[in-house]
């Protein structure tokens, strides 16, 4: 059967169930929920503690002082079968629209998700709004604009949260009382760049300039299966896989490949949580001289690999103060431009320690410190950082 | 580099094996109200529910209407990794039942 065909049958079978089902009540039923946070990062160990400026070879850029994260979301149940989501966010990018969606469910098994959404990968994309999670950077792999040394980096694996137009199917199903299945597999716009960058073009990705739309007509596919398990009434564990694949320049010549593993452990209130993501990436290799390393005679196309994971415990202390710790790492291996001060092995090493304190249910302070290690020494030869982060966040 | 995470695994296991940690927020009822079975409706409400998200979203919903809370909870039982099955509904149901209740009566005694 072809993959149309397919396609066309799997959705006939959910009108059908959906049809069959609609003599439930309607109900309309608005959601309306959000969440700020204001967050000052503080660099000490950059010269005159700024780490805002760009100066060549410096590396350290990242946003420092303040940065805000503002969403605001409604979802509304349009009837038992269907609801539409909508979340717009303020924060370094300006207003962005975080989903734009609406889910067409025949049954928990059986859920179709159209619009604009951050298709299923990994465990921490469903927690990346702040007001969900205590420490107040996210993951390396998952980290945008206050990773310290972004622009060499490029950021981490996949900068999260990654709002995308497409498709996605997903569900849910219980065994018993004590395992849940959950799957999902989409079609998304995919990300963008041209096929001799160094790194995928995250703005272009998310940028109205690029009107949204893809820039080569074939879709990024992908999928997450996750199985959890209650080992207990007050523990349980969640093991996940996700992976995607897609091409990401306008002749379809060059393509990323990410794969992620990530597992929970939660017994009463502390959580153990690791991930693990890596991405490898062609690109085109025509242009040698922009290269540092050799490229073999012959060959056009070359890849890189980024890793990035992170291992992290979260423990309540009283019913109003946790502790977190996080361990984190972020490896790059492969071929890099010249300019970069980054070398055919790189990486980050980061060991972040923080608490958050709840002065009302609704209102949380948070407070971290990050100790950076980096395999590359910077144009005044450090290879190690400190920086702190102070946040307040607020959720309605 | 290693060390220092290595210390902070060990700080934080020995305080997660310390013993059972008191519940994230303080429930808005009573202590009288809490029934030992309320009581244990009330702890798969604190578990299940903060897994994801802060117990402030629906402790301070003011949801007065028992009809949304049972939409709301199939829609968070859906979510993947909930680990909220159905029993754990009816339980997590059960308590907010008791916020429903307070509400009516609070919303009764203003329009007085």
């Amino acid at each position: 059967m072809s993959h149309a065909r397919y396609l066309l049958v799997l959705l006939s079978a959910m009108f059908i169930a959906l049809v069959a089902g609609s003599s439930d009540a309607l109900a309309v039923d608005r959601t309306f929920a959000g969440s700020a946070q204001i967050d000052y990062h503080f660099v000490p160990t950059m010269k005159n503690a700024n780490s805002n400026v760009v100066p060549t070879g410096q590396g350290s850029y990242t946003f420092d002082s303040f940065t805000i994260e503002t969403a605001l979301k409604v979802a509304v149940d349009v009837s038992d079968h269907i609801t539409a989501n909508v979340k717009v966010c303020f924060g370094c990018h300006g207003f962005e629209t975080d989903m734009a969606y609406f889910d067409f469910r025949a049954a928990d098994e059986l859920n179709l998700r159209a619009g604009r959404f951050s298709p299923s990968f990994g465990s921490f994309n469903i927690r990346h709004d702040p007001a969900n999670h205590k420490l107040s950077d996210k993951p390396l792999a998952y980290d945008m604009g206050r990773m310290l040394r972004r622009v060499d980096w490029k950021m981490g694996v996949l900068p999260s949260p990654f709002p995308d137009n497409g498709v996605e199917i997903n569900g849910t199903h219980w065994f018993g009382d004590n395992v849940q299945l959950d799957y999902a597999t989409y079609a998304v716009s995919g990300f963008k760049a041209s096929k001799d960058a160094p790194e995928l073009d995250w703005i272009t990705s998310r940028s109205g300039n690029a009107y949204y739309v893809d820039n080569n007509g074939r879709p990024t596919v992908g999928g997450r299966a996750a199985l959890t398990t209650k080992l207990s009434p007050t523990s349980d564990f969640t093991f996940g896989g996700s992976a995607m694949y897609g091409t990401y320049d306008a002749g379809n010549d060059v393509w990323y490949e990410i794969l992620g593993a990530d597992a929970t452990l939660r017994i009463v209130r502390t959580a153990f949580r690791a991930e693990y993501l890596v991405r490898r990436q062609s690109f085109d290799t025509t242009a040698q001289a922009k290269f540092r390393y050799l490229i073999p005679p012959g060959a056009q196309y070359d890849y890189f690999t980024k890793h990035g994971a992170y291992l992290e415990i979260e423990q309540p202390l009283t019913p109003k103060f946790d502790v977190i710790a996080r361990g984190d790492v972020l490896f790059r291996f492969g071929n890099v431009q010249n300019g970069t001060p980054l070398s055919q092995k790189s990486s980050i090493t980061r060991a972040t320690i923080g608490a958050a304190y709840a002065v009302e249910q609704n209102l949380r302070f948070k407070a971290s410190t990050e100790f950076w290690a980096f395999s590359d020494e910077d144009s005044r030869g450090h290879d190690k950082e400190l920086t702190f982060h102070l946040s307040a966040v607020a959720t309605f | 580099m290693f060390r220092v995470l290595l210390g902070m695994g060990w700080a934080l296991g020995l305080a997660a094996c310390s013993g059972r940690p008191p519940p994230e927020s303080i429930t808005p009822v009573s202590e009288a109200q809490l029934t030992p079975e309320l009581r244990a409706d009330y702890d798969v409400f604190a578990q299940r529910c903060s897994k994801c998200h802060s117990l402030a979203k629906p402790l301070n919903s003011h949801v007065d209407d028992d009809d949304v809370w049972i939409r709301y909870v199939a829609k968070m039982r859906r979510q993947p990794a909930s680990g909220i099955s159905e029993r754990d509904g009816e339980a997590i149901l059960r308590f907010l039942h008791v916020l429903v209740e307070q509400e009516r009566a609070k919303n009764a005694e203003k329009s007085k």
